[in-house]
């Protein structure tokens, strides 16, 4: 077990960035909006902790409160703007804002020498973006240091998940997902929650993309292009959008799914778009459909033998 | 200020051959009420179809335009089969038909022999054409569904990830070019430094007459009536007796010849080709449309010229790396003030 998860530590901690990635997108998902700004949100994330560490010494924690505070105070004011508009539309603007921040961080020098007086200085360094310096993880409890904290992210953000599943705010969510105009009728602030579901979908995608930087070590705005945001769009439709065990199925599969089939490994954008297609169409409720699961455990358990007495 | 004339003419061109992708676009949003993500990839894939033509084949690019039109066409029907229709009625056809894609799609990227590969590929390719049959025989679909809204963002999604590792595949990721004598370089001079190269020429004229014949379409004739009547009424325009099934096959097919022309005048101008041509296009395509308003043509035409000048003079005048964001900014700017576009109007006129 534990030489498996040494042998696999990469696929590992990148199964589990996905997974935060895919419940942020799942919670936008939930409330019926087509959000793609995920991967924009992680950009920001990740480029706040490389500036933060490549330009000072504050330690990595600092850093992934502060991409988590700037995901909150960016998602805020773009989810007033941009909330008001209706499914297509809503992806389209959020669409734009990814690539918006995608232009910034190409040309974030640009900007930066625009109002500061030292006209040598790279922060942003371009398309070449920002390289970490190289640090070799300490073993605790069996795990690397850089492992535990996307662990305990990913667990935190499940049971904050599920808690609000089950919740009066999970309700209201899906409420505004099966019909906007019914759940207004009955009281609910359909934009306040709409509101609040990007917001946390956004700060969830921010801190996966802080946690994500010491691993990737390279930051550069090609990691953050639309295609990003068509996988973590994946990892949801996939999994199922209706429940918060879908995200997690969902990233597994598809993120272990090319290191099992290695011999995929060219062709995992069509397989990529062939797992999408075919889910969103013979599998609309996606893997933790519920039927699924009745199908499964009539399967797996043996009729209940009648006692004789 | 000396070199505003040749950036306008720039924007002209360019902007022309923009409003070809928009349009078909906007035409599928008006019938269908869905925004078509593959488009970009039906762009990309009519540019690569005019370069087998002139390559493998060595035809003259006068008979190759009108082929990627066709091809680009064909695509955008096949499109709407495997990602569109399935969503809307599940029919045994359709199950056939994504059979035989998938089968086709492991003999196109499998790596065997020669006779194997080929087999797959044509036995899938078979298979495909006799769900497509089957599909359109059918009478009563397996089971009729309503469409919720983000599934088929979500799956041209798919679809173009698809298309585009397929160019990949076949032509390689870096970029292509056109072989060098197809056109005189020789510029025709419009004032003493504004100039307009017989290629740019020929994407203005072209443009501008494809979009006179979709105007001629969609207004005069019968095929256009039927079109409007879906875009006003599904379901009424069942009742009246319209095969709505072949309509909606014809608007996709419209769409995607306009599509794939717009990719081989782009792709003959720059004289640039690459798989992910599809998706730079694809957003200033979204920008014009909802610039446009949804579903108007007239309003997707306009808005295409606004973008194209957008796109020429921010880099002319201000910096390459920003162009993208301008456009963005634009889009998003209209969002928030005017949802229903510049040009947009009621839903009752659109289409």
């Amino acid at each position: 077990m534990l030489e498996f998860v040494s042998n696999n530590i990469s696929t590992i901690n990148f199964i589990l960035i996905n997974i935060a990635l895919g419940l942020s997108i799942y919670i936008t998902l939930a409330t019926g909006l087509l959000s793609l700004s995920n991967a924009g949100f992680m950009a920001i994330g990740a480029y706040t902790v490389a500036i933060i560490s490549t330009q000072s010494n504050i330690p990595f924690i600092v850093g992934l409160m502060a991409a988590i505070a700037l995901g909150v105070a960016l998602a805020l004011p773009i989810g007033m703007l941009v909330l008001g508009l209706r499914d297509i539309y809503l992806a389209i603007a959020t669409l734009g804002f990814g690539e918006i921040v995608r232009i910034i961080a190409l040309n974030g020098d640009k900007v930066v020498h625009l109002f500061s007086q030292n006209k040598e200085l790279i922060i942003f360094n371009g398309a070449e973006g920002i390289t970490l310096t190289y640090r070799t993880p300490t073993i605790m409890l069996g795990l690397p240091d850089t492992t535990w904290p996307i662990l305990i992210y990913v667990i935190v953000i499940v049971y904050i998940l599920a808690t609000l599943h089950n919740s009066r705010f999970g309700r209201i969510l899906a409420s505004i997902r099966q019909d906007e105009t019914a759940a207004s009728t009955l009281g609910v602030n359909v934009v306040h929650y709409k509101l609040l579901a990007f917001v946390l979908g956004s700060a969830i995608a921010a801190g996966a993309g802080a946690l994500s930087a010491p691993i990737v070590r390279v930051i550069d705005p090609h990691n953050y292009v639309f295609s990003r945001g068509v996988d973590i769009l994946a990892y949801a439709v996939l999994g199922g959008m209706t429940h918060w065990v879908g995200p997690i199925l969902g990233a597994t599969v598809l993120t272990s799914l090319p290191e099992a089939l290695r011999f995929l490994k060219d062709q995992r954008d069509i397989v990529n778009g062939l797992i999408i297609m075919l889910s969103i169409i013979y599998l609309p409720a996606g893997l933790a459909d519920p039927r699924i699961w009745g199908l499964f455990k009539r399967l797996v358990s043996f009729p209940k033998r009648e006692r004789v007495s | 200020m000396s070199e505003l004339p040749q950036q306008l003419i720039n924007g002209l061109w360019q902007g022309a051959a923009l409003a070809l992708f928009a349009m078909g676009y906007t035409l599928v949003f008006g019938v269908l009420d869905i925004i078509n993500l593959a488009q970009g990839a039906t762009f990309m894939w009519g540019a690569f179809f005019a370069f087998i033509c002139v390559t493998k084949l060595n035809w003259p690019i006068w008979y190759a335009i009108p082929v990627a039109m066709v091809g680009a066409g064909f695509l955008a029907v096949l499109l709407d089969r495997l990602a569109f229709k399935p969503l809307r009625s599940l029919t045994s056809g359709g199950l056939v038909l994504w059979g035989g894609f998938i089968l086709l799609l492991v003999g196109m990227v499998g790596r065997w022999a020669f006779p194997v590969k080929t087999g797959i590929t044509i036995a899938g390719a078979a298979v495909m054409l006799a769900g497509f049959v089957i599909d359109y025989r059918s009478i009563r679909p397996l089971r009729i569904r309503e469409v919720p809204h983000l599934a088929p963002i979500i799956s041209s999604i798919g679809a173009t990830f698809i298309l585009v590792s397929l160019a990949i595949n076949e032509f390689g990721a870096q970029v292509s070019r056109f072989p060098a004598n197809l056109f005189p370089v020789k510029p025709y001079h419009i004032t003493a430094d504004a100039v307009i190269s017989p290629i740019q020429t020929l994407v203005l004229i072209l443009s501008l007459a494809l979009m006179l014949v979709l105007s001629l379409l969609i207004n005069r004739t019968q095929m256009g009536r039927a079109i409007r009547a879906i875009a006003w009424s599904e379901r009424t325009s069942r009742l009246l007796g319209i095969n709505v099934d072949y309509v909606i096959a014809q608007t996709f097919f419209i769409s995607g010849a306009l599509a794939g022309a717009a990719g081989v005048l782009l792709g003959l101008a720059f004289n640039r080709l690459e798989p992910t041509m599809g998706g730079e296009v694809e957003l200033a395509g979204l920008t014009v449309i909802i610039v446009g308003g949804m579903g108007s043509i007239g309003g997707a035409a306009m808005a295409a010229f606004l973008v194209g000048m957008i796109r020429v003079l921010s880099v002319a005048y201000i910096d390459s790396s920003f162009r993208d964001a301008f456009v963005f900014a634009l889009l998003i700017l209209v969002l928030l003030i005017r949802p229903s576009g510049i040009f947009g109007r009621s839903k009752a006129v659109r289409a």
